[in-house]
């Protein structure tokens, strides 16, 4: 036997072929992952105190909604999407009821209605954003634990963890989620979650010039609180059972 | 070769001992390298990395509080907003993000134009904005052009500049 | 873009790579059944594509997750997949279905192989006999014990590899049919459908590798092996096609909220690749299978129209999976409208693509001239009776296939029964 391998020469050529082939590029990326993990840590160090007692409720009264679309402006702003880039954390609809049917458009988001058209007959807006679901599809589907429910009800992205798959995004139905075009991972309206930590509201809110997004803790006395007591309010798509957060005030059938 | 023919051969140069082992190898190679890669604060809250939330939370904010950060210095223009129509907006709504101006008075006061394009986006004729909800004008029928901010005053917007009341 | 669409539905998410991966493991599911009906069931008329069926299997299997991979908005992080599984994910199980079925793979192809290493790298000179020599992992004992053993493992992993084939591709197609948002995928045929055109897909593949490197090695198609390859493709796209179309016609017999939507996008968005291409090759290939099964048929033809409908099948599945996971994308979840498929040329585009298409061909190469799947051919396979017929013809297989097919067309119809002389 010519080429006879021993014991000793197959456990070590075994080990080189596994240090070659799985420890080098995996052990290389977990490093890479590793290092970018430490920056930007917060100084609260317990969340749950954070959380106690809050339950984030967001409220769209669509009859007050008049299309500015200065809350796709102001979002976009302040969450660093980019402008010229068809990708929105949120946006306004608007629905016409014609003739031929329902004609529903957004155009960049809303910031483009074209001016002088048919203003007469059932027409309105409907401003969107990230339903923030109790039962969220796009936490269930992340492969990776990249996308999170806070214990206050908000759901975030970690973008040092998101591989981009993008399946979140099939996942959403309210086609809240997109791709950021600049960091290649997913992105979604988060009701300025940053902002909000800070005693802030969403920026969408603050200068809405009508006051048709509301927002506050459900689990006090709140300005949502009492609306969803005592208006008619209903979530989007509730067959869909994700028991969406953003509740509307005058949600027509037709929308979608 | 010749020597294990019918017989059979030591433990560990038999077939599935040795690809057992190097699956073996394989499987403690990755649960190794696999427990190094966990970040540390993954499971703290839930499955998912427990410092991302610090991470979301430490991000920049653009837009200020509200008017009342810029009431503490805009006084006089305040007082004129809280009796007229645009009493109930922000002053970010129009000026935009001003966080660096409130932190830092000196750098660039958020200035705009009151032109078609920034009154107009609430103002303008379209479907949809209905005469109850706000008032509305087409433009260019209205003021054939002129800038809006010629005639009034976006903080008192029914003054015009004659001191009439449109 | 027509109708309304949420804004951000303007990206495709979901591009070509995407296309590509269920079908790349569609065929692996498919090539390795085939290899297991000789194994398992003892289909012993399989033997000459048994090893070929796995080879082809691992490099298709190699090119899969590359497209997955480059299909990343970040790809470096992809072994996230494996260190943090989310359990409730359908894409976090990839990382760990497909390995597992790798390591079967590899391990069946290692048990197969493992006489002919063992003598390679005693007789093979140079760095190819170091390559077999590592290859055999020092375990050198050929007895008839543990060539015996081996048998068995093999064997063992070949059923295993049954299930673990199934469960990956039905789990492929899970993740799309799992998906509640999207009326095109959202159906629990949804992991049938896909197992079914796997298989269908790998047979089809088979079919041209078989023949093309029979082609390459001037070697006669057996007609036996093709023939039954041909009863199996014919079987399983008879199920493949009631399904999928089953899944249409009850959509539309409910005709819930989402069927005008996805009417519109079978009848007006992709009507041809839906229509034609995905049902249309499958019924056409179902009619040649099935003439060139027939006694009257003479034997070039039948194999023509075999591999012809292997081809055709092969474009079918690929035009299925363009059907699902880009249209499902074109329909807006808003139900009032279709996005558009713009056909990228190089970022996730048509070229990079189509080298993931050429790519487990030249692995196939490779893996060909290092383990060469002809060795047993020798070894005389179970006789056939049945079809003990077609036996002589020895003049027709000395010239090239194509040029056997030409002449039959050029004789027109004169080909009717008198080849079999009975």
């Amino acid at each position: 036997m010519k080429k006879e391998i021993s014991r000793r020469a197959f456990i070590v050529s075994t080990c080189k072929i596994l240090a070659a082939g799985v420890l080098m590029p995996a052990g290389g990326l977990a490093v890479l992952e590793k290092a970018s993990f430490a920056e930007n840590g917060s100084e609260v160090t317990d969340w749950r105190k954070v959380w106690e007692g809050k339950e984030w409720g967001f409220v769209v009264d669509t009859h007050k909604c008049i299309g500015c679309a200065r809350c796709v402006k102001a979002c976009k702003q302040e969450n660093h999407v980019p402008l010229d880039k068809e990708v929105y954390r949120t946006w306004v609809e608007r629905y016409r009821e014609t003739a031929l049917g329902v004609e529903i458009d957004s155009p960049n988001g809303g910031l483009d209605f074209p001016p002088l058209e048919e203003t007469t007959g059932k027409q309105f807006f409907v401003p969107k954003l990230c339903n923030q679901c109790k039962n969220a599809p796009c936490v269930q589907v992340c492969p990776v634990g990249a996308t999170y429910r806070t214990g206050d009800g908000v759901i975030l992205v970690d973008d040092k963890r998101c591989v981009g798959c993008r399946y979140c995004i099939q996942a959403c139905p309210y086609g809240a989620r997109f791709l950021h075009p600049e960091t290649h991972v997913a992105d979604k309206c988060t009701w300025c979650y940053h902002r909000v930590m800070k005693g802030m509201e969403p920026a969408c809110v603050t200068v809405c010039p009508v006051g048709a997004r509301k927002f506050g803790n459900l689990n006090e006395h709140s300005e949502v609180r009492e609306i969803i007591e005592t208006e008619r309010v209903r979530g989007l798509k509730p067959e869909k059972g994700t028991k969406p957060m953003v509740f509307y005030i005058g949600l027509d059938e037709v929308v979608m | 070769m010749d020597k294990w023919t019918g017989g059979e051969s030591p433990f560990f140069q038999r077939a599935y001992v040795r690809v057992g082992m190097l699956l073996l190898g394989v499987l403690v190679v990755f649960g190794t390298v696999r427990q190094l890669s966990i970040p540390p604060s993954f499971g703290e809250y839930g499955r998912y990395r427990g410092d991302s939330i610090g991470e979301n939370v430490a991000r920049k904010v653009s837009f200020a509080l509200g008017s009342d950060d810029c009431k503490k210095c805009h006084q006089n223009v305040f007082q004129l907003v809280m009796q007229a129509e645009h009493k109930g907006m922000d002053c970010q709504s129009c000026h935009g993000p001003a966080v660096n101006h409130v932190s830092n008075p000196a750098s660039g006061a958020p200035k705009v134009k009151g032109d078609e394009e920034l009154c107009g986006s609430c103002h303008r004729q379209i479907a949809g904005r209905t005469e109850e909800l706000i008032t509305t004008v087409m433009p260019l029928w209205h003021s054939g052009g002129v800038e809006c901010g010629k005639c009034h005053d976006p903080h008192q917007p029914r003054n015009a500049i004659g001191g009439r009341t449109l | 873009m027509t109708g309304f669409i949420y804004p951000n539905e303007v990206e495709i998410n979901w591009g070509l790579f995407i296309v590509l991966y269920p079908y790349l493991t569609g065929l692996v599911a498919g090539a390795f059944i085939v290899s297991s009906l000789y194994h398992v069931f003892g289909v012993t008329k399989l033997k000459p594509v048994s090893r070929l069926a796995l080879i082809s299997a691992l490099a298709v299997l190699l090119v899969a997750p590359m497209a997955l991979t480059s299909h990343l908005g970040k790809p470096l992080r992809a072994f996230n997949l494996m260190w943090t599984p989310n359990p409730m994910s359908a894409m976090a199980g990839f990382g760990y279905i497909y390995s597992f079925y790798l390591i079967i793979v590899l391990l069946e192809i290692w048990f197969m192989y493992r006489k002919d290493l063992v003598e390679w790298a005693a007789t093979k000179e140079g760095w190819l006999g170091k390559v077999y020599n590592i290859l055999t992992l020092g375990a050198k004992d050929i007895s008839e014990k543990a060539l015996h053993t081996d048998h068995k493992i093999v064997t063992f992993l070949a059923i295993l590899g049954i299930p673990s084939a199934a469960f990956l591709h039905g789990y492929v197609g899970f993740i799309f049919g799992a998906i509640k948002a999207n009326p095109w995928w959202s159906t629990p045929l949804m992991p049938v459908i896909f197992l079914l055109s796997a298989i269908v897909s790998g047979v089809a593949l088979l079919i041209v590798i078989y023949a093309v490197t029979c082609k390459i090695r001037g070697k006669k198609i057996d007609f036996d092996c093709l023939m039954t390859m041909n009863k199996y493709l014919w079987v399983f796209l008879i199920f493949a096609f009631v399904l999928e179309v089953l899944e249409v016609i009850h959509m539309a017999y409910e005709a819930e909220e989402e069927w005008p939507a996805v009417k519109g996008l079978i009848t007006s968005v992709i009507p041809f690749s839906y229509f034609v291409v995905q049902l249309g090759e499958m019924v056409l290939a179902f009619f040649l299978l099935l003439v060139a099964r027939f006694r009257s048929i003479p034997k070039a033809t039948a194999q023509f129209l075999t591999i012809l409908s292997g081809v055709m099948i092969l474009i079918s599945v690929l035009a299925m999976r363009f059907n699902v996971v880009v249209g499902g994308q074109l329909v807006s979840k808003s139900l009032s409208g279709y996005s558009k498929f713009n056909w990228p040329i190089w970022h996730e585009g048509i070229i990079p693509t189509a080298g993931f298409m050429v790519l487990p061909f030249v692995l196939l190469t490779v893996l060909v001239l290092l383990l060469p799947p002809w060795v047993g051919e020798e070894e005389p396979a179970l006789k056939p009776a049945r079809r003990g017929a077609f036996e002589p013809e020895e003049e027709e297989s000395d010239k090239p296939l194509l040029q056997q097919v030409w002449e039959r067309l050029a004789h027109g119809l004169s080909w009717s029964g008198v080849r079999r002389g009975d």
